[in-house]
Parts: C-alpha cells; sequence; structure tokens
C-alpha cells in the first residue's frame, strides 16, 4: 500500500475513533461528566495523576473521552491480569472506574476475581469515615499549618485505636540537602502516595509523639459512598501517584480530590494560590448537614495539664519532689501524675531514657498497679479553641492611618498569609506568629506623593510558655523590609531590609504572656546617609507582654534595645504597644504607637488600621 | 476443652518464637517480612498473609476450632499493638482501666474489664521490667491461659 493511502486511512481510522470518543462522553450528563472527570482527577483539562499505569488510552492524561471509550473496551475484554503495579485483572485494578460504568449502564456485569481488594476491604470494614486534623506544630516548620488524614471506623466499633487511617504523603526517599528538599517541595520534585496504618500509629505520632491535638470530623456518608470511596483509594494506589506539592496538591488538596468522587457537588477550594489542611476543614464543614459529629481527642501534654488540675496544691509539690527525687508517692493521683509525666519525658527524649529513667518509669507503674482500682478517666477543658472550622481566613487587606512624627500617611497593605500575634486566637494555636508575602504602600499628605511602604518576604514567631514539665525554647525569625527614621539630608525616613532572630523563654501566668528574647538584626540598604557602610548589625534584647484574657481584645506590648555598634550612635530602643479588637473573627481594629529613640532623637508614631481577613 | 487449651498452649509458644524470628523489627509477623514495604497494599497484604499463617499452623495442630479464637487470629496485630503504644498500655494496665488496655483485651477476644483487672493484679509478672513488646505479649498471653476466670472470659473455657 502506498504511503499516502497509509496515512489516509490512520487519518480516517483516528478520526472515527475521536468522534465516537466525543459522542460517547457527549451523551453523559453534566453530573456524570463531572464524576468521570473526578474518577480520573482532571482539572483544568489535564489529569493530576502523574504514572502512565493510571491511563488506559495513549492520551488519557488530556483526554478524557478516549480514556473513557478505552476503558470500556478492556473492560469488556475482560483481561484477568496485566494491569496496575500488581498485574491485576482491568476490573480489579481499576476497581472504581468498573463500578462506576457499569452503575451507569455503560457494561454489563462482568464476572472477575478481585481477592486482594475484598480482603483488604473487609480488613478496614468502614462504616463511617472522618476527616482528621492534626493542629498545627509551631516549632516544626513542616507542620506549622497542621495535617489532615482520613479515619475509617469499623463497623465492629471495638476500639477506635483499632481503626484504620490514610493520608497523602510526599515519599522522601533521598536524604536532600535541605534547600534542595525544599525547592523539589514547592515544584512537585517527590513522588506523593497514599498510604494506609493502623489509627493508633497515627495518634501515637501526634498526639502522644508530638502532643498535637486531633480533631475528628465524622462525615454523613452513605455505605455506598463509603464502599465507592475504598474503591476509588484501591484504585489510586493500585496505578499512580501524584507529584507533591507542598503548596497545593498536598495532603489536603488530594484528600478534597478523594472525597469528591462520592460527593453530589465538588469541595469548595480556597482562593489563594496554596491549600492548607485547615480549607479542608472549612470546605467540610461549610455544606450543611456533611459533618454530623465533631470529636476531640487531647494532645499528651494536655491530659497532663488536666491531671494536674486534678491535684491541690500540696500534692503538686509532692509530685515534683518525687519526680526530682525518683522516689515513689502513696498517693494514686500523685502516681497518675507521675506516669503521665514519665511518659512525656519518653516521647520528648524518642524513647532513649537512660537506664535510671528507665527503672523509674517501671516502679512508677509498678506501685500504681500495687494500689489497685482504677484511675478515672481524663475530661480535658480546652483552654483555647484551636479547632480550625472556627479560624479567620488567610489573605489580609488592611487600611492604615498613620503620623509618624509630624508626617501623616495613609497606608495599605496586603498580605498573604496567615496570622499574626495580634489576630484572632480561636481556631489556632495561641501565641504563634506566621505572616508571609506582605506588601503596603503608603500615600504622604504633606508631600502628596505615593511611596513604597513597608514588606515581609516571610517571618514566624513561635512563643511557648514554659511550664516545670515542659521546656521548650521561644523564638523568632523574619525577613522584612522596614521604615526607620534617620533624620539627615538625604534621608529623613529610609526602607531598610532588616533579617532578625531571636531566641528566649516565654512564661504564663493570669492571662499574660511574658516573652525575653535575645537575639540580632541585620539591617541592610544601600542608600547613602542610612548607615555608614550598607549593612549594620546590631544584637538585640526584646521583651514581649502578652495578653489575650479577653477572646475579643488584645493588647501586646514590646520593649527592647539594640546595639547598632557601627554606628554613632549606638544605642537605640523601642516601645511597641498595640491593641486589637476583633469584631468578627476575619475583621479587626487594630491601635498602635511606637516609640523609637537613637539618643538624639526621640520618634513616635501612632496608627490605627481596619483589617479584613478573606 | 483441656485439651484445646494445651493445643493452644503448644501453638502460642511455637508461632510466638517462629514469628519473633522471623520479625525483630516491626512486630508485623511473616507479612512483614515478605512485604517490606510500608504502604496501602503492604499493610493489608500483609494482614492477610500473617492470618493464613496462623490458620494453617493451628489446622496442621488440629486446633482448627481454636485458632478460630482472637488470641490466636490475631496474634501479629497484638504484638504491632504493642510495640506501637507501649507506653500508653503498660500505663493504663498498670491504672486498671483505658482506651488502650481495652483495645488489647479486644484484639485477643477477652472482656476489657476482666482483662484490665487481671492486668493490673498480676502487673509484675506481665510487665517485664525492660520495655520489651514481644514478652509483653507472650506474658498476656500466658496470663489468658492460666487464668481461670479470665479465660473464662476470653471464651477460651
Amino acid at each position: 500500500m502506498e504511503l499516502s493511502k497509509k496515512f489516509f486511512l490512520t487519518f480516517l481510522i483516528l478520526g472515527a475513533a475521536s468522534i465516537q470518543a466525543a459522542s460517547l462522553f457527549q451523551k453523559l450528563d453534566s453530573k456524570q461528566q463531572r464524576q468521570w472527570l473526578n474518577l480520573l482527577h482532571y482539572t483544568e483539562g489535564v489529569s493530576e495523576n502523574d504514572s502512565d499505569l493510571f491511563y488506559l488510552s495513549e492520551r488519557g492524561k488530556i483526554n478524557p473521552e478516549e480514556e473513557l471509550t478505552k476503558t470500556i473496551e478492556l473492560l469488556k475484554k475482560n483481561e484477568v491480569k496485566g494491569y496496575g503495579r500488581f498485574n491485576l485483572s482491568v476490573a480489579c485494578a481499576f476497581r472504581s472506574r468498573y463500578e462506576w460504568l457499569h452503575e451507569n449502564g455503560f457494561i454489563e456485569k462482568l464476572s472477575f476475581k478481585c481477592e486482594p481488594f475484598e480482603k483488604w476491604k473487609k480488613e478496614i470494614n468502614a462504616g463511617d469515615v472522618s476527616v482528621v486534623f492534626s493542629t498545627a506544630y509551631p516549632n516544626n516548620p513542616a507542620s506549622m499549618f497542621g495535617h489532615t488524614f482520613l479515619k475509617f471506623h469499623n463497623k465492629n466499633g471495638k476500639g477506635d485505636l483499632l481503626d484504620y487511617a490514610t493520608s497523602f504523603e510526599a515519599k522522601i526517599l533521598t536524604q536532600d540537602w535541605a534547600p534542595i528538599y525544599a525547592w523539589k517541595g514547592i515544584f512537585g520534585g517527590y513522588p506523593g502516595l497514599y498510604d494506609l496504618k493502623k489509627y493508633y500509629s497515627k495518634v501515637a505520632e501526634y498526639n502522644h509523639a508530638e502532643n498535637r491535638d486531633l480533631y475528628i470530623y465524622t462525615l454523613n456518608l452513605n455505605q455506598r459512598q463509603i464502599d465507592f470511596l475504598l474503591m476509588h483509594l484501591w484504585e489510586l494506589y493500585n496505578t499512580t501517584y501524584f507529584d507533591y506539592y507542598f503548596t497545593w496538591e498536598n495532603c489536603s488538596y488530594q484528600l478534597s480530590r478523594l472525597l469528591d468522587v462520592v460527593l453530589e457537588k465538588n469541595l469548595e477550594l480556597p482562593k489563594p494560590w496554596y491549600y492548607l489542611p485547615s480549607d479542608l476543614v472549612k470546605a467540610i464543614n461549610k455544606e450543611e448537614g456533611f459533618v454530623k459529629k465533631v470529636t476531640y481527642r487531647a494532645s499528651n501534654q494536655k491530659k497532663f495539664q488536666t491531671q494536674l488540675e486534678t491535684l491541690n496544691t500540696k500534692e503538686v509539690k509532692e509530685l515534683k519532689k518525687h519526680f526530682k527525687e525518683k522516689t515513689l508517692s502513696e498517693n494514686r493521683k500523685v502516681l497518675d501524675a507521675l506516669i503521665k509525666w514519665n511518659q512525656l519525658e519518653e516521647f520528648k527524649a524518642k524513647g532513649q531514657l537512660s537506664e535510671t529513667e528507665k527503672k523509674y518509669q517501671y516502679e512508677t507503674l509498678a506501685k500504681r498497679a500495687s494500689l489497685g482500682g482504677k484511675s478515672p478517666e481524663l475530661k480535658v477543658q480546652k483552654k483555647w479553641n484551636n479547632d480550625p472550622q472556627y479560624a479567620h481566613l488567610q489573605r489580609r487587606l488592611e487600611y492604615k492611618g498613620s503620623i509618624v512624627d509630624t508626617r501623616k500617611y495613609h497606608q495599605i497593605k496586603f498580605q498573604s498569609g496567615y496570622t499574626d500575634l495580634m489576630s484572632y486566637d480561636e481556631g489556632l494555636e495561641p501565641f504563634s506568629e506566621f505572616k508571609f508575602l506582605a506588601l503596603s504602600l503608603a500615600y504622604d499628605r504633606e508631600e502628596d506623593k505615593f511611596e513604597e511602604g513597608e514588606w515581609t518576604l516571610a517571618s514566624v514567631t513561635s512563643l511557648h510558655p514554659i511550664e516545670f514539665y515542659s521546656r521548650e525554647v521561644s523564638w523568632s525569625v523574619g525577613l522584612n523590609g522596614i521604615k526607620r527614621y534617620f533624620g539627615n539630608e538625604t534621608c529623613e525616613f529610609c526602607s531598610v531590609t532588616r533579617l532578625h532572630a531571636l531566641v528566649g523563654t516565654s512564661f504564663y501566668f493570669d492571662n499574660v504572656l511574658v516573652s525575653s528574647l535575645i537575639g540580632a538584626r541585620f539591617d541592610y540598604s544601600s542608600r547613602d546617609g542610612v548607615y555608614k557602610e550598607n549593612f549594620s548589625p546590631a544584637p538585640e534584647i526584646k521583651i514581649i507582654a502578652l495578653s489575650n484574657e479577653e477572646k475579643r481584645l488584645k493588647i501586646k506590648i514590646e520593649f527592647g534595645p539594640q546595639l547598632y555598634f557601627l554606628e554613632n550612635p549606638r544605642f537605640n530602643y523601642e516601645l511597641d504597644s498595640e491593641i486589637s479588637y476583633t469584631f468578627t473573627p476575619n475583621f479587626d481594629l487594630r491601635l498602635r504607637s511606637i516609640l523609637e529613640s537613637n539618643n538624639k532623637v526621640d520618634v513616635s508614631t501612632l496608627s490605627f488600621s481596619l483589617g479584613v481577613y478573606y | 476443652m483441656k485439651k484445646c487449651l494445651v493445643l493452644l498452649g503448644l501453638f502460642l509458644g511455637l508461632i510466638s518464637t517462629n514469628l519473633y524470628a522471623a520479625d525483630s523489627s516491626s512486630g508485623c509477623g511473616l507479612g512483614w517480612a515478605v512485604f517490606k514495604k510500608n504502604s496501602l497494599v503492604s499493610s493489608s497484604l500483609r494482614a492477610t498473609t500473617n492470618a493464613f499463617f496462623l490458620n494453617t499452623i493451628a489446622m496442621t495442630f488440629g486446633t482448627s476450632g481454636c485458632a478460630k479464637h482472637s488470641i490466636v487470629k490475631n496474634e501479629a496485630k497484638q504484638l504491632h499493638f504493642s510495640e506501637t503504644n507501649y507506653p500508653q498500655l503498660v500505663a493504663q494496665m498498670s491504672q486498671g482501666q483505658g482506651e488502650y488496655v481495652n483495645s488489647m483485651a479486644g484484639l485477643m477476644g477477652c472482656d476489657s474489664a476482666v482483662f484490665s483487672q487481671t492486668m493490673q493484679q498480676n502487673f509484675s509478672q506481665v510487665v517485664p521490667s525492660a520495655d520489651s513488646a514481644k514478652e509483653l505479649v507472650q506474658n498476656m498471653q500466658l496470663q489468658v491461659l492460666t487464668n481461670e476466670s479470665l479465660a473464662r472470659s476470653c471464651g477460651i473455657i
């Protein structure tokens, strides 16, 4: 056959096939089309699945119509092996596709064996599904926003701990250098897979080892939806992976897409360019009646705090004495607290206790057992509600009116995320701040001109109150652009790029947190008249007092001296006072006063701002 | 019934030795050694493999009636649970109640109240001074076999 004829025939066949494919897909109603696209994880015309094993047609990643036709064709052939990672039959490997196509009348019921799936499903035996949120762990940047996973509640109800849980996680198989790790994480350099573990493994990891609370949102799904969800989960694991992007295609986004396959309409996606674990929690709670129950599982440390509240002052004193001297008490309550305290120490030491500590731990347990009787169950009373469904949104837009010395400014500030020390605490971990990508534009009323305002690339502050059983450090790092008064001819108010790092301790008493931090700042400016050189390092001390006694009203006072040892004058200090009042979680008013002195002249700034989270 | 109990005891002793030898790291039985990759499928297949493995041995020993009991069927699960949750489990055993000790009772097919009480009363025999999960499981099983009221609550006698 001549080449031109061959080409013509191929063209005809391909053309006919695509018309057939298009017509089949077009036959689907809009609901079916959405479901089919969800099963293939399509977004904006492309599937997010990244393994070739997932696609049965050549152009399945970009052509859902062809994938539909090819899937039906192969299912009709009913081949017994050769599909997915585990060489299964097409109907077994693509369990949810088969189910959906059969339910929608595209293929007859097939006779096929899918024993691994049936055993797997029987072992999980799910009668309910929950989204579980593990609260943030501010001292670990990788977990700063929390984490989500799904829990399958076993129908036999023999114990919550024995249920199974699945999460979508990046598989980091190589020991990458931190910047490479960050780069790969942001730009999809690691594959992400679903994993299935016993729920108690998750509880051990988050509740015990990392002292994070768990919120369990049980979903209103019927048995058919749960079974279909499991079929789809099985299909995904058998056939594909997804490139893991920390900011978007992450644990929570993928769980959201997984749930979409059984829902009447897709869960709402957040507006910013990032998807946070709390976004998934907000999305499921936004649908009326979709969450039928919320349960709280307090961290080990919070349980210990509750235990301490059951002791009187004398017993607390006794507890401390026994722990210090490694002696035993005859008091059940004190022994119970000692047991929990020993546990906290064991997790803190990652299981590596000294022989003396191990011996003492064992003796405490044996002593407690010898006294007999049941210890009462602890009901943890939350001091702060850190349920993320109540947290404010992430992006902030703020208007600020200020008087700097005698000059008046109007400022508009945009902040891409996330929260700061003066924001409403509900739904978040208190005393922590993470600001990123903020920029403001200032209008000078006297000069009648716009000028650059302040900016933040990223700023993280984590203030941990010290307790006798927990001595975690408080710290703060950030890279900001600030305006500073220099008062000379070339530069009255000039912009300075500032990197700061501080570390210290915090105490919490009478609803006031007091932190003392020590560290340094490193200012940079290339303008003349700012610093002698282009840069100026300065060791500094900062004292912070923050009150959150009233939920909506917060008061903060910061004071600190700095030593600009390359400049003249050398000493500088700042007194920064701020009050915020939250009307709704997403709307607040702030008043602020900053007094800065550099031995020569005092500069005061007074401002008020109205901010909206959206 | 006594014959069943003796056979069960022999069987437990034997498989404990075998399983622990094959599985010193994670406590997931033979399945762990076969399916090393800790993943969605391997977890399920591991459980399946362990279940097959146990049942096959049980039938060889002629204890098929007894082997249907949770104490045998869930041996690998008991071990994994104990190893993952050792600090919480032994703490609640000493305190005579709690969800960890209840879950373990469930894995052994026993009444949780009787199980918790027995473990507290016999704490020094059950909980080894070094934190060894495998020894803990063996000792708990021994209690189930030798303590009459507990054995009754577990439906063994």
